[in-house]
């Protein structure tokens, strides 16, 4: 059986186990393939098969979710029985809104590729075995991770919405240290397919980082102008991604709410020219058509040229204020600017950092959206427009928001990268007043 | 893969939750018989006399196809939440896993495979993957992989509880939570409370090469509540969570907790903090209470200890380690006062148990003695690269679907030989600031810069709290605070906090783990203010 023929084996249980509840069921297989490295040897890998069963009843405003990943006709029955009496035992939720009916649902192209979701351990150690040679080569030591694989999942209604999405995804990220562990570098790539991961170029970057960072100078703790890798801004997207909610913008919890009442919607918050979309139907973002309700994602511009287009809206909320429910989106695009490269907005820069990637990024006041983190992998001094050479890390405390308020510019390439949340593409950007809090004297 | 994006969509923000409370005795060695419940018989899908022959299975197909070590694990994995908004409950949900877990290791090289299936046809399957990776990552394997020995043992173990969580009724678990905003609303400025239950249930039947066979059920709760205080005027707002930690206990452990009677002062906590005044940034004296140490420990002393780091295992990701292999024995990590130590023996402590997920018997052993640094967190063949003859009992795997490897025991500081309190450090302070519960945290790859929040912030002139202060954040460097501690309470004043997730490892792993603490002082440390992004 594949997930769409469960997930419709699923929904007849319900309605046969409990009869005039309504009930949703979601089911995926999937693979999850990886190698690992460090010490310049392959470390630990696995070839790890997933299957997961979700089943949602309701009885009126009484629901409940229970999940397993047990596919035999008496087990999938017991997980009907254990979700429909847990619904009876729920006390009453007011924001319930039932399972939703059939939905026009598109199909995203280029969301899966077979040899990606079946890749073998043979060929992931081979890329391993690539980035420890030109590691090696270099007389430094690597680290990093090989993971492929994807899913296959289906949802179906007792409403009769029926969705399914297939998606595959490879990533491999590289981080090299000189062996007194005085420099760092690291390089990392997400695709559909592996195929478009190039092990060698990746580990090229990583070590050349590696090399270049050691014994780095001094630079002091002050607001900078900076210029953010791909890496950092995806790191930073996922907090402002957080924030964009309706609901609590409208309940005056958030950076977006307006003093006084309501939300900032129509407000001109960025610098000209942010533009962030969500889009799974973009080629170079395909992702799920649908969220974890089965509600269609239509693509969103949340950002438009600087100003603040849309917000997250639950299917509740939306009901509640009179608005259209937007899902959380699966994938989100940041689009490109007018920088050639990456070179070319250090050559816009008088002083300033070019920074690698950032580190254990925690909120820190979601009034301001301001967040605390570590540079990591490699922080270079520019002057004049050139790289001078390497300096300390730093301990920032910085919003995204302002980051994006006080772009200066940024990459016309976008690139994909192995981020948390959804799947995302960022370009580079130069910023200014950046704040550095302390220097870290980590490597 | 939608199932790991879905697993970092809900860790990545919020990982390492937590939260005064008092601890339960509870027995760490095999309870009595009768004291712990059994678990309900419908909740294992497979009997255990076919468990047996499916890991024997697995066993025998790993060593016939090269093998010269193997561990076979059977492991499910329940969890029960149930979250609420104000006076009503927005989910009940109950997820679980369950499956076979097989690592070899061949050809001088680690392999691994799972699958959701048990069966003795699934066990040979498994072990042809494992078998298939193990080959395939010969070529890359440069250090021979030793194996510390460990007895071999047949053992069953279990949480001691009085009531198993998963028996109570879901309505009563809401209506704990529920009974919180009428309570929570008297108080003016409150708009919102958010809550949430936890019941975790994890079960394994681990079987070695060797010849070892241990049962363990590990059962832990939770509950967490925060309310939001609101100024319509300002458009400020600010949140203030409740401070019970999450502990390895039944039910009995959550219904004897005072959430209901602190409710109303959780309130007025918030309702303080926002009318608060901004702290002036600069150098103070910190007191910090046990439910605020104890995230402190977790990251300044029990990640920079774990060997894997220290020798570049984790590099990739979670990162590296000041306290490199060199230091062991000569490093002051701390002023005299200071003693911390590991363990899985605590009773009560969320990463406790009998025997880790290789087989070794638990044990409590010092990290950091009298200020010197003096131990490192070890599994089987980590053992020998320090010298050590056997493992300290530390491998841990969450799943079936996971890999087990090197994870945080519970690391405590030891309480001083005086019977101080938090209220002897106050009265001995100057010019400080108190801390409670946890806020915003962060530390940097090696485990020196770290900057940490709290859910309370007072002020302490003269040896009193004056009042209340808000936007408050301690940075400092791991070493130079731990030197600076000069007070540690006493026994009576130590408490066990903890978290239900820490994560580590690619793919990530999440581990549940305890700090035990009493309050201590540190002195001079760096305070910043951030509601104006840190600056001065």
């Amino acid at each position: 059986m594949n997930p769409a023929e469960v997930a419709a084996q699923v929904v007849a249980l319900i309605k046969q186990q409990a009869p005039g509840a309504e009930g949703r069921a979601t089911v995926s297989f999937g693979r999850n393939n990886e190698t690992r490295f460090a010490a310049n040897e392959i470390t630990t890998a696995g070839d790890v098969e997933v299957t997961r069963i979700a089943v949602t009843v309701a009885r009126g405003k009484r629901h409940a979710t229970a999940s397993h990943n047990r596919l035999e006709p008496a087990a999938l029955s017991d997980l009907v029985k254990r979700a429909a009496t847990m619904a009876s035992l729920a006390p009453e939720d007011p924001e319930w809104m039932g399972v939703l009916g059939p939905q026009a649902l598109r199909t995203p192209t280029g969301a899966f590729d077979a040899a990606t979701f079946a890749l073998s351990s043979d060929v992931r150690a081979e890329a391993a075995k690539k980035v420890i040679a030109a590691a090696d080569g270099k007389g430094v030591v690597a680290a990093g991770f090989y993971s492929a694989g994807g899913a296959t999942s289906a949802l179906a209604t007792t409403a009769g919405l029926v969705a399914s999405h297939s998606s595959s995804e490879a990533s491999l990220t590289v981080s090299a240290r000189n062996p007194e562990g005085t420099g760092s570098g690291w390089a990392g790539a997400e695709r559909v397919a592996a195929s478009e991961l190039d092990a060698s170029a990746l580990a090229a970057v990583a070590v050349d980082k590696a090399v270049r960072s050691q014994k780095p100078g001094a630079a002091e703790p002050k607001p900078w102008k900076v210029v953010l890798d791909p890496a950092c801004v995806a790191e930073m997207l996922a907090f402002f991604l957080d924030a964009l909610d309706a609901r609590r913008a409208d309940e005056g919890r958030s950076f977006f709410s307006k003093k006084g009442g309501g939300t900032r919607l129509g407000e001109k918050m960025f610098a000209p020219g942010i533009t962030l979309k969500g889009d799974p139907f973009d080629p170079a973002t395909p992702a799920s058509p649908y969220d974890g309700e089965g509600l269609a994602i239509e693509p969103t511009t949340f950002v438009e040229n600087g100003t603040l287009r849309s917000l997250v809206t639950s299917r509740f909320w939306a009901n509640k204020t009179g608005t259209q429910p937007r899902p959380r989106p699966t994938a989100v695009h940041l689009l490109g600017g007018e920088a050639q490269s990456v070179e070319q907005l250090i050559a816009m820069v008088d002083r300033g950092l070019y920074v690698t990637r950032f580190w254990y990024t925690r909120w820190l006041d979601p009034q301001t959206m301001t967040i605390t983190g570590l540079t990591r992998d490699g922080v270079f001094l520019i002057e004049k427009g050139v790289i001078k050479g390497p300096v300390n890390n730093f301990r920032f405390n910085e919003s995204p928001a302002a980051v994006l308020a006080k772009a200066k510019a940024w990459t016309q390439e976008t690139a994909r990268v192995p981020a948390r949340g959804p799947v995302m593409r960022v370009p580079a950007i130069l910023t200014e007043d950046f704040h550095m809090a302390s220097v870290s004297a980590a490597v | 893969m939608l199932s790991r994006r879905a697993f970092v969509i809900q860790s990545s923000l919020a990982a390492l939750g937590a939260g005064c409370g008092a601890t339960a005795a509870r027995s760490i060695s095999p309870p009595p018989p009768g004291v712990a419940p059994p678990a309900p018989e419908a909740a294992r899908p497979v009997p255990e006399a076919t468990l047996a022959a499916v890991l024997g299975r697995a066993l025998d197909e790993a060593k016939r196809a090269g093998a010269t070590y193997a561990d076979a694990r059977v492991h499910q994995r329940r969890h029960e939440t149930i979250r609420t908004r104000e006076d009503h409950v927005t989910d009940a949900t109950s997820i679980e896993t369950y499956g076979l877990a097989l690592r070899v290791l061949a050809f001088g090289a680690w392999g691994f495979a799972s699958s959701p299936r048990v069966s003795e046809v699934d066990a040979a399957d498994v072990a042809r993957r494992a078998i298939a990776i193990a080959r395939a990552n010969a070529g890359a394997q440069k250090r021979k992989i030793d194996l510390a020995p460990t007895p071999v043992v047949t053992e069953k173990w279990q949480t001691a509880m009085s009531v198993d969580p998963f028996t109570v009724a879901l309505a009563d678990r809401a209506a704990l939570l529920l009974a919180l905003w009428p309570e929570a609303k008297k108080v003016r400025g409150i708009a919102f409370l958010d809550g949430g239950t936890h019941a975790s249930d994890e079960w394994k039947l681990l079987a070695t090469s060797e010849g070892s066979l241990i049962e363990q059920r590990i059962v832990r709760v939770g509950v967490d509540y925060q309310v939001t205080a609101k100024n319509d005027k300002t458009g400020e707002f600010v949140t203030r969570a409740h401070e019970l930690p999450p502990m390895q206990a039944g039910w009995e452990y959550i219904a004897g907790a005072s959430l209901l009677a602190d409710a109303r002062k959780i309130a007025e906590d918030a309702v303080e903090k926002l009318a608060a005044a901004p702290v002036v940034p600069g150098k103070k004296d910190l007191i910090l209470a046990p439910s605020n140490l104890w995230l402190t420990i977790h990251e300044s002393v029990g990640h920079p200890t774990e060997l894997d780091r220290a020798l570049g295992y984790e590099a990739g990701y979670a990162g590296t380690s000041f306290a490199t292999v060199d230091k062991l024995g000569k490093l002051k990590y701390a002023s005299d006062l200071v003693s911390i130590v590991a363990d899985k023996t605590t009773p009560g402590g969320l990463a406790s148990c009998a025997y880790d997920d290789e087989g070794v018997r638990t044990q409590e052993w010092p990290l950091v003695q009298k200020g010197l640094f003096v131990g490192y967190q070890t599994t089987r063949e980590q053992a020998g690269w320090i010298g050590e003859k056997e493992s300290r009992g530390t491998a841990y795997a969450q799943d079936h679907e996971a890999f087990p490897f090197q994870r945080m025991p519970n690391v405590s500081l030891r309480p001083g030989e005086k019977p101080l309190k938090l209220s002897d450090l106050v009265s001995a302070t100057d010019d400080g600031i108190l801390i409670s519960g946890n806020g915003s945290w962060s530390i940097d790859q090696q485990r020196y810069n770290f900057q940490f929040g709290g859910q309370m912030f007072y002020e302490v002139k003269k040896g009193k709290v004056t009042r209340a202060l808000k936007d408050v954040a301690y940075q400092a460097n791991s070493l130079e605070f731990w030197k600076s501690c000069d007070m540690v309470g006493g026994k009576e004043s130590w408490q066990l906090h903890g978290s239900l997730s820490d994560g580590k490892g690619e793919p990530p792993q999440s581990n549940a783990v305890s700090h035990g603490c009493p309050p201590a002082r540190f002195r001079g440390v760096n305070i910043i203010n951030t509601g104006r992004r840190g600056a001065a």
